[in-house]
């Protein structure tokens, strides 16, 4: 084991001694010399959320490319102050960088701000807090989701001949006040507006529970029967078995019409059963090694080349619901 | 049994001077009421002292015993919560992270989220529950981290143990990385070839102790603590004490003692007990100027008590003390009275034994009345009888014999003999008259009898000779006075001179006896017939009338006369054959001169 650690410490060493020998003495002596590897902890809204799962696979591949420790953090269930906690937990350890998917953008700038003061790389990543002093923010373009996501809705109303009639509208959220969310919403509001009758008669929050999700679901359900449309701003609801929404299966079979965020396995495998029509996705695979890449570069004090790093969108409908199945691997984690 | 009394005496001055009855009634009530109230309360208060502490130190042996009992319950819940560190998931994320597998691990990641974060939810105080890796990889309720395994205390203690020394460790208090206070427990966790593959630990957070010990209350300011196996305090109800040492705060001198055991040390009363798997010890202390102050009390009641009884006892004694002393002050003013006046009556109102004093003084001034008249009675009768033998002495006939023998010798011009003659004469009589005093010297006396004989002797001529053999010790005492001038008499006229020839002879003998004078006239006349001297002596002891012929006067006033001075004891004895003379024994007190000479009256009262 320790000659593992000695092994390790002799490869991490190695690249800055050289670069050190090649720079000019001044330069040289300036240069700190790093006894340990670089720490990248990366602090979800929650970790019991499997959306993250393709993050943080992602994120460990990448670090074990660049030679660096990722270290995924967080409060189980989403929770900001816990989150809070843990970032100051980080800065009193001294972690060499930190990505922050944040609960609530407004909540967490003090203590981002903190850690970039305390000589830490911060990065946001999924849900951004752009009044901090992060570095830069990694992910899909929220706004422009929930406009795809609007326009995918207007399709599918004027498909089935809503377009003239109002319809009873749900929104399903995660949290409130998470800057992702509030933006698709906002996106999603406004593709639609003009174009569709749509009526908001509720926005539910699930916390980012995919429990909580489902049962908030069935038990609107219930009581309103007689909504038309589901707009999810998460696939926090898909991730569970189909078997757990019996009646939004049934809502399903009458005709309503539901668009998701979200493309992960679960969700394009409830898609395909019928549950959602449209799916807009962030490619969250490629969120964990901007992440992991750019934070090292920070931390290398190497120049970054924007404050933020785009993943892009992926669109599924009926079309090609079977044959993103066939690029994606199955989760196994529920 | 005096020395004591002096003791007393000397330290009690004002005592000494109270000498009622009543004051020693009232002092013997309180000495016999306060010396067992005063017992009583001390007993009481010591027997309280003893209980208090007692009961101090069974509660305070109870609480920590709850303490730790508490302790133990929640430290074998966790090691319960250990016993899943061979779950499969565990065991499959150890190997599959050992061996670097992100992919294939994030399944069990996942899962073990899931379940540590449910046993986390178990107990409130946990903090985290996590599993290390041999590489430092560590997943918890907090996600995956990583940590330095050189920095972990818990990781290097259990990694230096064996498989079979599996037990639960423990480590801390210290912080966590969240910042928060915990102590952690854990065990190793082992693969199937007993190959060490890392820990399971239990983060608690250190308000646990608090949560189980902060409410408890020894007496008003006691309080439990807990220190760890260094002796600093890991729970106090005082935070900032904290981290601090055991022994500074109770004082250097204490050392270790504060780990078991139970002691008293300055004004704490301290208990302790260690909790054996952690090495821990819980520490209960009290106050014990709280038991004092609670004594305080308790004395307070107690001299309350005490002095409220010494006022009752006060009050009940002057009551109990008048009721018993008013027949005695009667009593008292009642002999008072009796000294001027014999005939007072004490007026007796109860039967008890003051009643029964009284009715015995009455008695006794009756005793004192008759005797007084018995006395001035008998005092009269020894006057006449004195009287009498003053008149005896003084015959017309002995004057006016002895005077013509001087007339005699005057003619024949014997004008030393004459001189020698009105010499003894006159001693004769000074002596007889003695200024009036009853009681004289023996010397006086013989010397008077010796006078009289020489008197005599001139007037009866060779017809009878006299000794006087009278010891020279026995002078100074006293006598009666004219006692042997009467038998010397009936010596000369009833033995010698009746006796044929001139060879009589009268021998006076004076000498001590066994604490008595004795003192014998012996003649050698005619004597007397048995009968005849056995009738004297009856009648001297029985005290009937002597015959009046043969010097029968002179014994009996003689006789007489010892007996009312001195008693029936003393008196006269005759022995007596006939031709062979006769001798009286005279038997007298052992009477010594006083400096002061008293009145014959008190003097012959004395000698009764």
């Amino acid at each position: 084991m320790k000659l593992r650690r000695i092994r390790r410490g002799a490869f991490l060493l190695l690249p800055v001694l050289t670069l050190n020998f090649f720079l000019p003495g001044t330069a040289r002596m300036n240069l700190p010399v790093r006894t340990r590897p670089i720490v990248i902890s990366i602090v979800p809204k929650s970790l019991d959320n499997p959306m993250y799962i393709e993050v943080k696979e992602a994120a460990e591949l990448a670090a074990r490319e660049q030679n660096v420790v990722v270290e995924w953090v967080g409060p189980f269930k989403v929770d900001v102050e816990t989150q809070i906690r843990i970032i100051e937990g980080l800065i009193r350890r001294k972690v060499d960088g930190i990505a922050v998917c944040c609960s609530d953008e407004d909540r967490l700038v003090e203590v981002i701000d903190q850690a970039v003061d305390a000589g830490i790389k911060v990065a946001t990543f999924g849900a951004d807090a752009p009044q901090s002093k992060r570095l830069f923010y990694c992910g899909a373009d929220n706004y422009q989701a929930g406009l795809e996501c609007g326009r995918a809705m207007v399709r599918l109303v004027q498909e089935k001949g809503w377009a003239d009639r109002p319809l009873n509208t749900v929104i399903l959220t995660g949290d409130l006040n998470a800057h992702d969310l509030k933006e698709r919403m906002r996106g999603f509001k406004e593709a639609t507006a003009g174009r569709i009758n749509l009526n908001y008669r509720a926005v539910l929050a699930c916390n980012e529970d995919t429990t909580t999700a489902a049962k908030e679901v069935e038990a609107y359900l219930k009581k309103h029967p007689e909504t038309d449309v589901f707009f999810f701003t998460g696939g926090w609801a898909f991730l569970g078995p189909p078997e757990a929404m019996p009646l939004y299966d049934q809502w399903c079979q009458r005709g309503g019409l539901a668009v998701s965020m979200d493309t992960f396995y679960p969700v394009l495998q409830a898609a395909q059963r019928g549950f959602v029509q449209v799916l807009v996705g962030p490619n969250y695979r490629k969120m964990g090694e901007l992440i992991v890449n750019n934070l090292v570069r920070a931390i290398n004090e190497l120049p970054l080349p924007s404050t933020y790093f785009e993943t892009g969108l992926e669109l599924a409908d009926r079309n090609n619901f079977g044959k993103l199945l066939q690029t994606k691997k199955p989760w196994d984690i529920k | 049994m005096s020395k004591i009394g002096s003791f007393f005496r000397k330290i009690l001055p004002n005592f000494t001077r109270l000498r009622s009855l009543k004051t020693k009634i009232i002092l013997s009530f309180l000495v016999l009421s306060l010396i067992p109230l005063v017992l009583l309360a001390f007993l009481s208060y010591y027997t309280y002292l003893e209980i208090l502490q007692q009961n101090v130190r069974n509660y305070t042996e109870t609480v920590i015993d709850r303490v730790e009992r508490n302790l133990q319950i929640y430290l074998s819940d966790l090691g319960r919560i250990l016993d899943l560190r061979n779950d499969y998931y565990i065991l499959q994320f150890l190997k599959l992270s050992q061996l670097d597998d992100i992919e294939g691990n994030q399944k069990y990641t996942y899962r073990l989220w899931e379940n540590l974060n449910n046993i986390k939810k178990y107990k409130t105080d946990l903090r985290d529950v996590t599993v290390t890796n041999l590489k430092g990889v560590k997943i918890g309720c907090y996600g995956v981290s990583q940590v330095d395994l050189t920095q972990n205390g818990l990781f290097q203690i259990l990694a230096n143990r064996t498989p079979q020394d599996n037990a639960m460790a423990f480590y801390g208090p210290h912080e966590d990385w969240l910042g928060g206070k915990v102590f952690s427990v854990g065990c190793a966790i082992y693969g199937d070839y007993d190959n060490f593959l890392g820990i399971m630990s239990i983060d608690v957070e250190i308000d646990l102790l608090a949560r189980i010990c902060r409410n408890i209350r020894l007496g008003k300011s006691g309080y439990v603590m807990i220190a760890d196996q260094n002796g600093q305090i890991i729970f106090h109800p005082q935070e900032e004490l904290i981290g601090k040492s055991v022994g500074l705060l109770l004082g250097n001198p204490v050392g270790e003692s504060w780990r078991s055991g139970y002691y008293t040390y300055g004004n704490r009363v301290i208990m302790g007990k260690t909790l054996t798997p952690v090495n821990w010890s819980i520490i209960g202390i009290s106050d014990r100027a709280e038991l004092v102050s609670e004594m305080t009390k308790v004395a307070r009641i107690s001299f309350a008590l005490i002095a409220a009884s010494i006022i009752i006892v006060i009050l009940v004694a002057l009551l109990l003390a008048g009721y018993l002393t008013r027949p005695l002050q009667e009593l008292q003013s009642s002999m008072r009275a009796a000294a001027g006046d014999l005939n007072t009556y004490v007026n007796v109102h109860t039967a008890d034994e003051i009643g029964q004093l009284g009715q015995t003084f009455n008695q006794m001034l009756a005793q004192i009345r008759g005797l007084m008249r018995q006395s001035v009675q008998e005092q009269k009768k020894l006057r006449q009888i004195e009287m009498r033998a003053l008149q005896e002495q003084i015959k017309p006939h002995f004057i006016y014999n002895t005077l013509e023998v001087i007339i005699g010798l005057l003619e024949t011009n014997q004008n030393e003999e004459v001189i020698k003659m009105v010499e003894a004469l006159g001693a004769f009589f000074r002596i007889s008259l003695s200024q009036g005093e009853e009681l004289i010297t023996i010397h006086d006396e013989v010397e008077h009898v010796r006078n009289y004989l020489y008197i005599q002797k001139f007037r009866h001529g060779d017809k009878y000779d006299y000794r006087i053999e009278v010891e020279e010790g026995i002078t100074q005492y006293k006598t009666l006075k004219l006692l042997l001038q009467p038998l010397v008499e009936n010596a000369i006229y009833h033995g010698v001179r009746p006796r044929p020839g001139k060879d009589g002879l009268i021998v006076i003998r004076g000498y001590a006896a066994e604490e008595t004078i004795c003192f014998e006239v012996i003649d050698n006349g005619v004597g007397m017939a048995r009968e005849q001297v056995a009738e004297i002596n009856d009648c001297l002891q029985g005290g009937k009338q002597l015959p009046q012929s043969k010097g029968g006067f002179g014994l009996r006033n003689v006789h007489e006369r010892i007996v009312l001075a001195f008693g029936q004891e003393y008196g006269l004895w005759l022995a007596s054959e006939p031709g062979k003379g006769t001798k009286v024994i005279l038997r007298l007190p052992l009477i010594e001169e006083e400096p002061e000479p008293a009145s014959s009256h008190d003097q012959i009262a004395r000698e009764r």
